[in-house]
């Protein structure tokens, strides 16, 4: 049975109106009092158990219910409760996740930051039955998302314009690739040194063309699911890949590579 | 030559475009064969295409290797915490 808390609420109410579930309804009313032991489990057992209790009355009880005010502040105090609860359970993990998913790392505490907010804010949607983690994870999954759409959006440098080739688009003279001196592969790839050197050359992209070249890896999707997904074009996608490479090339073969 | 490959085959531009295509979505047919081509007579462009996967290949080695290793100490974890708790205050 999956319930409406706005519609659990009105059963409180309903349920401390009428004299007959007197006991119920303070039994719901410690709850909502009850400082530190007050899971979410809880709450909704009790919740529940009314809902069960009351159904029949509902139509006629709720004319009575005139005056809810008393009851609004203990559950205003409850959702608080719940979500600093979560907060300590969840965001570390949460910001592990996000900080493997977003280039930046203060980006990745935003991100953390307003996904709680939005729970705080959206908790009455929140269902007892599934969990509190895998909700906080797929809110956060859709701010990541929204995150890098936003970026492309913002992202107005012009992909045609370029210096890499002439008008013939061949090669212009300086920009002809040579080949990379590559000794140890695997080596190179686990130097630090190289890593740090990449970050730096990443740094320099425009941060819409990094994306696209990052997100590719940080998703299991489909280019097709991701351009979907950040409302871009296949096209446009991986002419964007194409961009942030041609630079990142330049950048590692100068700082790098012929050093 | 140079005029040679971009009039009857792929210009360079095109070919580092269908290099990319190529790691993203795949190619169809023609433009693999169009390619092959190209780069069997072009060698800035071959050596891009190795270039262009190791870059590929190497942020997929940082971004995995993080996997593993973000640690976040504990104040700092505390530092975020508070940032949050404090955030929310402004809503309760």
């Amino acid at each position: 049975m999956v319930l409406h808390n706005q519609y659990l609420f009105n059963l409180i109410r309903i349920c401390h109106l009428a004299q007959s579930k007197k006991e119920l309804s303070s039994k719901i009313y410690i709850q909502l009092h009850s400082s530190t032991e007050n899971t979410a489990r809880d709450f909704y057992y009790y919740l529940n158990l009314i809902q069960a209790y009351s159904f029949a009355f509902i139509p006629f009880l709720a004319l009575f219910c005139v005056n809810y005010q008393y009851l609004e502040a203990p559950l205003n105090i409850n959702k608080q409760q719940l979500i600093t609860q979560w907060v300590n359970a969840y965001s570390k993990e949460m910001l592990q996740w996000a900080r493997n998913r977003v280039p930046q790392k203060e980006i990745a505490e935003d991100l953390v930051q307003d996904t709680f907010v939005v729970a705080f804010q959206k908790l009455d949607s929140f269902e007892e039955r599934s969990q509190p983690k895998t909700w906080l994870f797929a809110i956060l999954k859709f701010k990541i998302a929204d995150y890098f759409r936003a970026s492309f959006k913002m992202e107005t440098r012009p992909l045609q314009d370029n210096t890499f080739f002439n008008d013939t688009d061949s090669w212009n003279g300086s920009e002809w690739p040579t080949k990379w001196a590559i000794e140890d592969e695997g080596n190179l790839l686990d130097n630090l040194d190289f890593k740090a050197t990449l970050d730096q050359c990443q740094d320099q992209l425009p941060k819409g063309w990094n994306h696209a070249l990052v997100l590719k890896y940080f998703s299991e999707k489909d280019a097709n699911e991701i351009c979907k997904e950040m409302g871009i074009t296949t096209t446009n996608y991986w002419q964007m890949v194409h961009r942030a490479k041609l630079q990142l090339r330049k950048c590692l073969d100068f700082s790098w590579f012929k050093k | 030559m140079k005029g040679l490959l971009q009039t009857i085959l792929l210009s360079c531009l095109k070919a580092t475009l269908l290099v990319e295509k190529d790691q993203i979505s795949g190619l169809n047919p023609a433009e693999r064969i169009q390619l092959k081509v190209h780069l069997s007579l072009c060698d800035g462009c071959r050596d891009y295409k190795d270039q262009s996967i190791f870059i590929g290949k190497s942020i997929r080695q940082k971004i995995e290797s993080g996997d593993v290793n973000i640690q976040i100490s504990k104040e700092e974890l505390e530092r975020i915490k508070g940032q949050i708790l404090s955030k929310l205050g402004y809503i309760f």
